[in-house]
């Protein structure tokens, strides 16, 4: 017998032949007295092992086993670690950046707003320019009455109006 | 999530109410402006030579002799004018024969107040803020020791 044969007869044995190689091996075993051996070996073998081969029985029901095994897992698994009483410090940074950007931003406006609007610095004043001056000409300014005074050091005799008045345009 | 308002954002949120709140008002006053101006004789006689001269208001006297450091004790009036300069215009007004103002106004809330001699020629230019209620007092001195000044005040 070659090897393909004996495999045949191993799997007549357990019924899974097709019916045509069925009747094949059926013919070799009727006139090879050793493939009768070899059927009658593989017979003893499973047979064997069928009897010692003992069923595991579980003491109570498949569903109830396994939820005890279940329930054990979760036992054993490690508690969840608690909140760490110091705050990250990104949460803390956080917490102060946008208050602190907040007022900056306030800050930086005023800021911007006094220079555009002419509101100068809150201490000085406002801002001033003079284009043509009088380079002898004295400034001085009441912040508190908002008056600002401007000397010109023109002598008397420019004139810029009828002093003494002697008349006046209406 | 349910967001709570903390108080790292309360304090924000108002730090923006206070911005928005900052830039609103300087917005609010570009407008044309209001103001008045006036040519002024100061001297120490107690009355003018022109009968048609009144001493300044109580208010521009106080400011020309408390607030300001001039010598004169009198001021008269020698002529007013009143008037209005368009946003961002300008409006030259004749004080006298001699001394014309223009008052032109700028960016930022600032005016420019140019001084104009007898002959029409640039004698003084000057760039400041004036607020509601300030003065600008263009000075110098005249002839027998007494002083012409010109005030320009901003009603509005």
């Amino acid at each position: 017998m070659n090897w393909e044969q004996q495999l045949k007869l191993q799997a007549h044995l357990d019924g899974e032949l097709p019916p045509g190689e069925a009747r094949e091996i059926s013919a070799l075993l009727a006139r090879d007295a050793e493939a009768r051996a070899l059927l009658a070996e593989l017979q003893h073998t499973r047979a064997a092992l069928e009897v010692f081969e003992a069923e595991i029985k579980l003491p109570e029901t498949r569903e109830f086993y396994w939820s005890k095994i279940e329930r054990d897992l979760r036992r054993l698994e490690p508690p969840a670690t608690a909140d760490s009483p110091s705050v990250p410090v990104l949460v803390w940074l956080r917490r102060l950046l946008i208050p602190v950007a907040a007022l900056s931003a306030v800050l930086l406006a005023t800021l911007v707003t006094r220079h555009e609007f002419g509101l100068g610095h809150p201490f000085l004043g406002p801002e001033t320019e003079t284009a043509y001056a009088d380079p002898n000409a004295f400034t001085y300014r009441d912040y508190a009455s908002g008056t600002t005074l401007v000397w010109l050091s023109y002598p008397a005799e420019m004139e810029f109006a009828d002093f003494p008045p002697a008349d006046t345009l209406d | 999530m349910k967001r709570t308002i903390t108080p790292a954002l309360r304090v924000s949120g108002l730090a923006v109410v206070m911005l928005l709140f900052g830039l609103g008002v300087p917005l609010a006053h570009a407008a044309e402006l209001k103001l008045e101006a006036q040519l002024i004789w100061g001297t120490n006689d107690e009355k003018s030579p022109n009968p048609k001269h009144k001493p300044v208001e109580p208010e521009v006297r106080k400011r020309l002799v408390e607030d300001l450091p001039l010598k004169w004790k009198n001021y008269f009036e020698v002529n007013r004018k009143a008037f209005t300069v368009p946003e961002k215009g300008s409006k030259k007004v004749e004080m006298s024969d001699k001394c014309a103002i223009e008052v032109k106004e700028l960016d930022g809330g600032k005016v420019e107040v140019s001084l104009f001699g007898k002959a029409g020629e640039l004698v003084y230019k000057r760039t400041q803020a004036l607020s509601k209620g300030d003065i600008l007092a263009l000075g110098g001195n005249a002839p027998d020791k007494t002083a012409w000044l010109v005030t320009i005040k901003r009603v509005e």
